[in-house]
């Protein structure tokens, strides 16, 4: 089905092959990754050595050359909110829904490509269009947005809030990437729901598909509604409406801020499970592959999984329990919250069950999904703090939340990526990655990372306030400082790393070893092609006879692995 | 799966997945208007319902020709469809062109009304309904635009092209389209002109 007569720009840069838009996804998310990353690393000077010079090797000479090499507070206030945004929605959510949903899904589940090629190649340029606006504001006199990647008002609104016209692109570069996300979620729903091969039934399908369509799910559902939010802000520093400005600010009878706070979170607390789906699909699969086993429990692994999509529409409340709500209310957020615990504790229990008796082989994927079952255990459990009202009314705003989310978002979506990087990459690139360079770039990244995030627990415990200028201000932070110091330097080693990890990815593109077409003896269908994949995929459309992870069945003897397109010797 | 596109070897989708996915845009775009909708009721329930010049009724005949035009143009869109299933393309071209028309005078008829409101002044900024007159009708009109460039699109492919199934399949998905901006404009209509 391949055609030959493609140009270079609609082989490569405008194409519709799902493959090269997936890869641009991943392209454009490493970038973003590394960038977002580094503003971390500013940020975390910052808090180990207050108001002093960043040194060159980390400010490049080039930045904060006016202020002497002092980071600002305005400045401080940019990188934490730049940072959020980027490594959620620039960084994260490209690589993992938008590389992996589109270099995925249709192989996964037997199909030629998307539904709706072109739509998806729209998709990819929205994005890339929004990343621009969104870098753009890096060249305006007050710099980019500094109100938090949740950008209250009236933090966020013109009136008392952040000047200067970085904070309208935000919106705007939101709401174009919102705009790509739902053409993108629109293409995955119906793909899976219409161009499944014969016999991929729903439950046939891999794990890692189930995760992504769910995620295509809540996208199309709850990504419009931040974006009806994001325009009334927009209006608000734009137009000069009162949407969200309240009290003194507002002209007249004015809005209400918090109305903004319920919009997002109805939104905001859904795009935790949009962000952690496809890992949790992707580890389910991966666990059993290097255990192979069958995923255990995976009928209902599919289920939790639906179960908790439906449950985090109803829990948004939890992120504003002191914004003065009602205590019933409050209880009824909390209440739906810990049910969540549910449904996640029996699939993890799943994960658990799958590598019970495994016959493990810790190949560089196998590790690092490990490294998420663990991350995942740790930022799940303290949760639970968090949705507790009581404990959340003292931990609220604390580091505490941070190190939660870190290991809850950020360890588990990176190691989660980087999992679906090193599993995928000899069927995207027809090579191998190197596994040293990638054994010592897991082990690093993950003990920095657990150091990082669980001392910013102990920091929060310890009543250290996030988003904070200059712990050093308040006395009760003083004994603090050599821990932000170690957190920083850890820090540090986790960025300097990644240079490892980009190193090997770019070397392996082109030195690595020839990859067989089924180095990991995986049984989904993208295993049964051989790299460079062509545009169309499959020569005939396969037909499919068993789950995903019919490993070690009792009737096959050669290898402990037979294809899904195969049926498996013995059986019906 | 019957036709090569041009861009590449990948075949089209059937009419059933390509309305399939429309129905799921249709859906966002809902949520979408259903969040500012309710926005809309929590303030007003908040800090009372603010008016329109004249209490909404000078500017309310105008608005409801607005809704008269929509309404028809979304009727021709309709009867065109009936034609072109009866393959009479030259009734369906007619028609189409019809909805295009009024579509375009709704937008004509909409950019008059908010001239009228300005001169009256009646801006974004007056108070909360000024805010949702103009953020309702201002998003309202955007996707009426990007419904007009379709119904062009669509009319220029009457013209140019033969296959009968694939203008079906095109008509099928506008008329989703004008249909649900249609009754997306009845809800705005009723909730900024009538209900106060």
């Amino acid at each position: 089905m391949s055609t030959n007569n493609e140009s270079f720009l609609t082989k490569y840069i405008f194409s519709t092959d799902h493959k090269v838009i997936g890869k641009q996804f991943i392209w454009l998310g490493i970038f973003f990754l590394f960038f977002g990353g580094y503003l971390s690393l500013l940020m975390r000077w910052q808090l180990a050595y207050p108001e002093q010079a960043v040194p060159w090797w980390l400010s490049w000479g080039i930045f904060f050359k006016d202020a002497g090499g002092i980071i600002d507070p305005d400045t401080y206030n940019q990188l934490f909110t730049m940072h959020g945004t980027i490594m959620i929605f620039w960084a994260v959510t490209p690589i993992l829904i938008g590389g992996f949903g589109n270099f995925v899904i249709p192989l996964q589940i037997g199909a030629p490509d998307m539904a709706f090629p072109r739509l998806n190649m729209i998709s990819f340029w929205t994005w890339f269009l929004s990343s621009v606006v969104l870098l753009a504001s890096y060249l305006l006199p007050q710099g980019p947005a500094a109100a938090g990647w949740t950008s209250y008002p009236p933090l966020s609104s013109p009136m008392g809030g952040i000047p200067g016209e970085g904070q309208t692109l935000w919106t705007l570069a939101l709401v174009l990437m919102g705009t790509g996300t739902i053409m993108g979620a629109i293409n995955y729903i119906i793909t899976v729901v219409r161009l499944r091969a014969p016999g991929m039934t729903y439950f046939r399908m891999p794990l890692t598909v189930w995760g992504l369509w769910l995620t295509s799910i809540m996208n199309a559902v709850f990504v419009p509604v931040i974006a009806a939010g994001l325009i009334l802000l927009l209006l608000d520093r734009v137009l000069g409406t009162e949407f969200f400005v309240a009290g003194g600010l507002a002209s007249g009878p004015g809005g209400d801020p918090l109305l903004y706070q319920h919009v997002f979170w109805i939104f905001g607390h859904p795009e935790v499970y949009i962000l952690i789906l496809p890992v949790w699909g992707i580890v389910s699969d991966l666990l059993a592959v290097f255990a192979r086993k069958p995923a255990f429990g995976y009928k209902v692994t599919a289920i939790c999984m639906s179960t908790i999509c439906v449950l985090s529409s109803i829990v948004w409340g939890h992120h504003m329990y002191t914004t003065g709500m009602s205590p019933l209310l409050g209880k009824a957020f909390m209440f739906l919250t810990l049910l969540i615990s549910i449904p996640s504790s029996i699939f993890f229990l799943n994960w658990l069950a799958t590598l019970w008796k495994g016959n493990l082989h810790f190949e560089p994927p196998m590790i690092y999904t490990m490294g998420v079952v663990w991350v995942f255990a740790i930022g799940g459990l303290t949760g639970l703090y968090n949705a507790t009202v009581t404990s959340d009314i003292y931990l609220h705003d604390t580091m505490f939340v941070v190190g939660h989310f870190h290991f809850t978002l950020a360890a588990t979506l990176v190691l989660g990526l980087f999992a679906a990087i090193h599993y995928w990459f000899p069927k995207m690139f027809g090579r191998e990655i190197n596994r040293t360079m990638a054994n010592i770039h897991f082990w690093v990244t993950f003990v920095s990372m657990n150091f990082v995030f669980f001392n910013m627990m102990v920091l929060g415990y310890a009543g250290h306030h996030r988003r904070l200028y200059n712990p050093m201000e308040f006395d009760f932070l003083k004994p603090l400082l050599g821990l932000n110091e170690w957190i920083t330097w850890f820090a540090i080693i986790n960025g300097v790393i990644q240079l490892l990890f980009i190193f090997n990815f770019v070397w392996s593109m082109f030195k690595g070893k020839v990859a067989v077409r089924n180095p990991w003896g995986a049984s989904t269908l993208e295993w049964t092609l051989d790299a460079p994949l062509p545009h169309g995929n499959f020569a005939q459309t396969p037909t499919v006879y068993s789950r995903p992870h019919e490993y070690s069945h009792p009737s096959l003897t050669d290898t402990d692995w037979v294809p899904q397109s195969e049926p498996i010797p013995g059986t019906a | 799966m019957e036709r090569q596109s041009k861009l590449s070897s990948i075949p089209r989708v059937d009419s059933f997945t390509s309305h399939l996915g429309l129905v799921v845009m249709l859906g966002g775009m809902a949520m979408f208007f259903i969040t500012l909708f309710v926005s809309q009721s929590i303030l007003e329930n908040r800090f009372g319902v603010s008016y329109m010049p004249g209490g909404g009724s000078t500017f309310l005949f105008h608005s409801s020709m607005n809704t008269m035009v929509l309404i028809v143009a979304s009727l021709f869109l309709e009867m065109g469809w009936q034609k072109l299933r009866k393959d009479d393309s030259s009734s369906a071209i007619l028609y189409q062109g019809s909805t295009l028309f009024a579509s375009v005078v709704f937008l004509i008829s909409q950019v008059g009304l908010w001239n009228r409101m300005i001169s009256a002044g009646f801006l974004p900024s007056t108070d909360l309904m000024g805010a949702f007159f103009y953020a309702f009708t201002g998003l309202h009109g955007l996707h009426i635009v990007g419904a007009v460039g379709t119904l062009g699109w669509l009319f220029w492919k009457m013209h140019t092209i033969e296959e009968s199934e694939l203008l079906i399949r095109w008509t099928v998905n506008a008329r989703m389209f004008v249909h649900f901006l249609t009754v997306v404009w009845l809800f705005i209509f009723v909730r900024l002109f009538v209900m106060v």
